[in-house]
C-alpha cells in the first residue's frame, strides 16, 4: 500500500492530470469540488479538501479552471460550496493536441531550429509575465524539465 | 438596508459572501508558497539526479581500478534503492503502456501491482516505466484502489492508471 498523501504538488499530480479529474468526476454541469478529488487521490491530512482548493486556486489563477458563480445549474452541492470547472483554456490544456502536420515539422527541427524555438517560447512566456499564458508556459516547461515524477 | 443610488440604479449585488472572501484571500497567500515548495521540490529532484550521475561516475571510474582498491559505498537507502537503475528498455515500456491502453479502451484502469501481474514485470519495473510514461504525458493517474486482496487496515489505495487522452 502506497504512503498517505498529505500534500499535492506538482510533482505528485500534473496540471494536466488534475484538470482530466475535474472533467472525469464533473456533474451533469460540468462542476466538481475539491472534496470529490480528494476522495479520488484519497488525500490525507487534517485538511484533504483544502490541499485540492489550494492547486485549484492556481488553475483559477492561470485561467484553466473557474469557480461556479452559484447561478447554474448544478454549480452547488448540498453544503452549499460552489463548484469549480475547467474553461475552455483548461479543457484544450487537459485534452489539447497539435496536429499531426505540426508535430511532423517540430520533428524535423535541426538542434539549431530546437534552439531558437525554445529562444521564441521563452521570449513568449517573458512578454505575457503576468498573463495566465506566460505562466502556464513556464509551468509547463518547469514540469517537463522537472520529470521524475512519481 | 442597500440604498438606491441618485441615479436609480440598483445597488451592486454581493456575490461573495465575507466568510468565501476570506478564504480566497488566504488561499491567495497559502498559492505563492505552494508554488516555493513545488519549486524547490523540483530544485531537489535536480539535485539528486545530479548527484546520481555523480555517484555513477564514480562507480564507473572505480570499476576501472584494481579490485583491493575498491572501497564500498553506504548502503542505499530503501527510497534510494532502484533510482540509480537504468531505465526500462524501450520494449518493456512498449508492453506497459499496450496493457494501460487496453484496458482504458475497456473503461478500465490499472495498478502497479496488476500490470506487474499481467506483463509478468517486477513492480519496481512497471513503476519506473510508469513515472517515465507520465513525464511524457502518455499515461496518467485517473484515482486510487486498495487491493481487494489486502486486508489491512488504513493506508492508501495504489495508485490507479491510465493513458491520456491522445495519448
Amino acid at each position: 500500500m502506497a504512503e498517505q498523501l498529505t500534500h499535492l504538488t506538482l510533482l505528485d499530480v500534473s496540471d494536466r492530470e488534475l484538470l482530466l479529474l475535474v472533467r472525469d468526476h464533473a456533474n451533469g454541469g460540468g462542476f466538481v469540488w475539491p472534496s470529490d478529488i480528494a476522495l479520488v487521490l484519497d488525500i490525507g491530512g487534517d485538511h484533504p479538501s483544502r490541499t485540492v482548493s489550494s492547486r485549484f486556486a492556481w488553475l483559477r489563477r492561470y485561467g484553466a479552471l473557474e469557480r461556479a458563480q452559484g447561478t447554474e445549474a448544478y454549480s452547488i452541492n448540498d453544503a452549499g460550496v460552489k463548484g469549480w470547472c475547467l474553461t475552455p483554456l483548461g479543457l484544450a490544456i487537459a485534452t489539447g493536441k497539435l496536429k499531426k502536420q505540426t508535430e511532423q515539422t517540430l520533428e524535423k527541427l535541426s538542434d539549431g531550429d530546437l534552439i531558437m524555438l525554445t529562444r521564441w517560447m521563452s521570449g513568449r512566456a517573458f512578454t505575457q509575465n503576468g498573463s495566465s499564458m506566460g505562466r502556464l508556459i513556464d509551468r509547463e516547461y518547469r514540469f517537463g524539465k522537472a520529470g521524475g515524477r512519481r | 438596508v442597500a440604498s438606491i443610488a441618485p441615479n436609480g440604479a440598483a445597488p451592486p449585488v454581493e456575490t461573495e459572501s465575507p466568510i468565501e472572501r476570506l478564504i480566497r484571500e488566504i488561499e491567495d497567500v497559502l498559492a505563492p508558497l505552494d508554488a516555493r515548495r513545488e519549486q524547490l521540490e523540483a530544485e531537489l529532484l535536480d539535485l539528486n539526479q545530479e548527484r546520481e550521475r555523480l555517484n555513477a561516475g564514480i562507480a564507473g571510474l572505480s570499476g576501472q581500478l584494481p579490485a583491493q582498491e575498491k572501497r564500498p559505498g553506504p548502503k542505499p537507502s530503501p527510497s534510494q534503492v532502484g533510482r540509480g537503475q537504468h531505465n526500462p528498455s524501450q520494449k518493456i515500456l512498449d508492453d506497459v503502456y499496450a496493457l494501460v491502453a487496453t484496458a482504458s479502451r475497456d473503461g478500465k484502469d490499472l495498478t502497479a501491482a496488476e500490470i506487474s501481474s499481467l506483463a509478468g514485470l517486477s513492480k519496481s519495473t512497471v513503476m519506473r516505466a510508469v513515472a517515465i510514461l507520465r513525464e511524457a504525458e502518455r499515461m496518467r493517474i485517473v484515482g486510487t484502489r486498495k487491493d481487494e486482496n489486502d486486508e489491512r487496515v488504513g493506508g492508501r489505495g495504489a495508485n490507479a492508471y491510465a493513458v491520456m487522452p491522445n495519448g
